[in-house]
């Protein structure tokens, strides 16, 4: 037997900028969503005015423009997919042993990077949030392994 | 549609289910049988029916060929290298990873399908599925049907990157599939798919190593209580606190995954392989009259300059005064320090300016050599950095290493003369009692940097280590292709947890 278990939460959600009280109508994590569609939209309530946030200025809550709000979704559709790309698959066997599938989001990633004088550096991360960042710095990979001050 | 075809079975005759079922019965001891499994459409990864010609022992004359064949020959090493009645299946997909023209992930792998609680393991303890197999003597996931992806029930899952090497994806710089380990300029596909698939075996702590939490019973995710430990954790003993993880509080182990080189791996097979591989640990040898200072003293070497003779003459030391507002060594030596430092080893702290900057004004001073102390916590950095005009030898030394050393300077002098001030004068040499990259009792160790690095900490030896050993974060390009001592402590750490 084989059954969907809930979404696992490695990945930070990043913080939101704006200080808001989403009524979106999605969960703040796809909890209950089947392994084999993470990619699936939930639905979204496009009313921006279901959507506050707080003024930067006044310090008050108020509705949200229609560019914060479109803001709001983006961001919030993004921290969803990290987080829940996918779910792990609860395992059974008769022996009373337990288990489970796995997903993407424990490979351990090869990267490489080419250093400032030519010479190309492999490294090993642990998560895909790490190599991703590593491919978007790589000079910081560089200096991590060779400081130069 | 993707054909999940199997690729090759096994570099053994293929073994039916019964025959299987005898050799369980017959010897807990057989030899692994690996099983790739493509998922590659056709005229893609492996079925890539591109013309190349054969390389470094590659017979292949297909990308397609040469892959499979480096997948093969990679799986024939853990083979040999690892012993099981059940046959170890790793998925295995070329694919369009994330790259850039000067940065690409190569790959990813990991064990696919984790156990707790099945017969022959430690009780409530995490296990990578090829090795919960292998204790059971059954295949845990044999009876589970097939989650829809044709991939689901496999010990390891592995893809690596179909563009490497094509424009915008590490330009010009495509997977070496040579076995002879003559990559060049290169990535070396062997090297790299070794160390993957250690990861999917059981070279992984199965920890969150950020926060301390372990993998709950139902295996959904890490949780702050209630989870369970992986098979790794009564291994990692934490000489700092006294404690393995096994004993830890989330906070505890949080704080260990960031405490360098104090997280040795206590398995005796590990132990004992680190005796034979590791090396002893290349030293400053300091000879003073004052107690307490001489010694040997751990460095790390300099990108620049002229590469430390060991054995070898190093020079008397000198102390450049710390200097709030420039920072130690940042600006030309005033004339007291010009005269301290004539015909001697400039010691100073790290920290305001570039490492060459500072070995540079100590060569302008007429220092000899440079001694480079840390500003923080863990072991002597490497120094980066290059400057050809800079002809003395650099060095650096922890922090807390620098601060002894800085101190026996001051606690030398007065055991000369007036007129000759006693010194602390220092060689190159080799600490014999301790190994590079084992603790004092020779332990080897994990990687633990301070701040935690990323994706990295952990589930790798430290990068102190000499010789590199397969499993550091880093995959150099001196490895070979043998995973036991005196060259490597990959299937040592493998042995201990039960392979």
């Amino acid at each position: 037997m084989v059954r969907t278990i809930n979404s696992y939460p490695r990945a930070a959600v990043s913080g939101l900028v704006l200080a808001a009280v989403a009524a979106l109508a999605v969960p703040a994590m796809a909890q209950d969503a089947p392994a084999a569609k993470p990619e699936q939209a939930l639905p979204v309530d496009t009313s921006a005015g279901q959507i506050v946030v707080r003024d930067a200025t006044s310090g008050q809550l108020r509705p949200a423009t229609a560019e914060e709000a479109q803001a709001l979704r983006d961001q919030h559709a993004k921290g969803r997919l990290r987080v829940a790309p996918q779910a792990t698959l609860a395992r059974y066997h008769y022996s009373g042993a337990r288990g489970a599938r796995l997903t993407d989001e424990f490979m351990n990633y090869s990267v490489v990077v080419r250093q400032p004088d030519g010479s190309l550096k492999e490294f090993c991360f642990q998560s895909r949030e790490a190599a991703e960042a590593a491919l978007k710095s790589s000079p910081v990979v560089a200096t991590q392994t060779a400081p130069t001050e | 549609m993707k054909s999940f075809k199997t690729v090759f079975a096994s570099a053994m005759a293929p073994l039916t289910a019964s025959v299987l079922l005898a050799c369980a019965a017959a010897s807990a001891n057989a030899a692994a049988v690996i099983q790739i499994m493509s998922r590659d459409s056709a005229g893609v990864g492996f079925n890539d029916p591109t013309p190349v010609a054969p390389v470094g022992g590659n017979p292949g004359t297909t990308l397609g060929q040469q892959r499979l064949n480096v997948y093969r020959y990679v799986a024939d090493i853990w083979q040999q290298s690892l012993t099981s009645d059940i046959k170890i299946t790793v998925s295995a997909g070329w694919e369009a990873l994330a790259c850039t023209a000067t940065a690409a992930t190569l790959g990813s792998a990991s064990a696919w399908n984790i156990w707790h609680d099945f017969p022959g393991g430690a009780p409530g303890t995490w296990y990578p599925q090829a090795l919960a197999n292998k204790l059971s003597g059954v295949n845990l996931s044999a009876d589970i049907p097939d989650d829809g992806s044709g991939y689901g029930t496999v010990d390891i899952k592995t893809q690596f990157n179909v563009n490497l090497g094509n424009p915008g994806c590490l330009d010009g710089t495509p997977f070496y599939l040579g076995l002879d380990g003559n990559a060049g300029t290169k990535i070396n596909f062997v090297e790299t798919l070794l160390h993957e698939l250690g990861h999917g075996l059981g070279f992984a702590v199965l920890t969150d190593t950020s926060v301390g939490y372990r993998i709950a019973p139902d295996g959904s995710a890490y949780v702050a209580s209630g989870g369970l430990p992986s098979i790794w954790e009564g291994f990692m003993y934490d000489n700092t606190i006294g404690k393995t993880w096994l004993q830890m509080t989330n906070a505890e182990r949080k704080a260990s995954a960031i405490n360098p080189l104090q997280l040795a791996w206590i398995g005796a097979q590990a132990v004992t392989g680190a005796s034979q591989t590791l090396g002893a640990v290349p030293s400053i040898k300091i000879a003073t009259p004052a107690p307490g200072y001489a010694g040997y003293y751990p460095y790390g070497t300099a990108s620049f300059g002229p590469a430390v003779v060991n054995p070898g003459a190093f020079g008397v030391l000198a102390v450049v005064p710390a200097d709030p507002v420039n920072g130690a060594g940042c600006v030309a030596f005033d004339a007291a320090t010009t005269a301290a430092v004539t015909g001697k080893v400039a010691i100073m702290d790290r920290g305001s300016c570039a490492f060459v900057v500072k070995a540079k004004n100590a060569q302008n001073a007429g220092a000899i050599g440079v001694i480079i102390a840390n500003n923080s916590a863990g072991a002597a950095p490497g120094l980066g950095g290059a400057d050809p005009a800079i002809v003395i030898p650099t060095v650096s030394v922890s922090q807390a290493d620098g601060a002894t050393l800085k101190a026996g300077v001051a606690a030398a002098v007065k055991y000369g003369s007036r007129s000759q001030p006693g010194a602390m004068s220092a060689t190159f040499a080799t600490d014999t009692s301790r190994r590079a990259g084992a603790d004092l009792a020779g332990r080897p160790l994990l990687y633990t940097p301070n701040p935690r690095v990323a994706g990295s900490s952990v589930s790798h030896w430290d990068v102190s280590a000499f010789p590199n050993l397969l499993m550091e974060p880093n995959i150099n390009s001196d490895l070979t292709t043998t995973l036991v001592p005196p060259k490597d402590l990959t299937v040592p750490l493998l042995r201990d947890i039960g392979w």
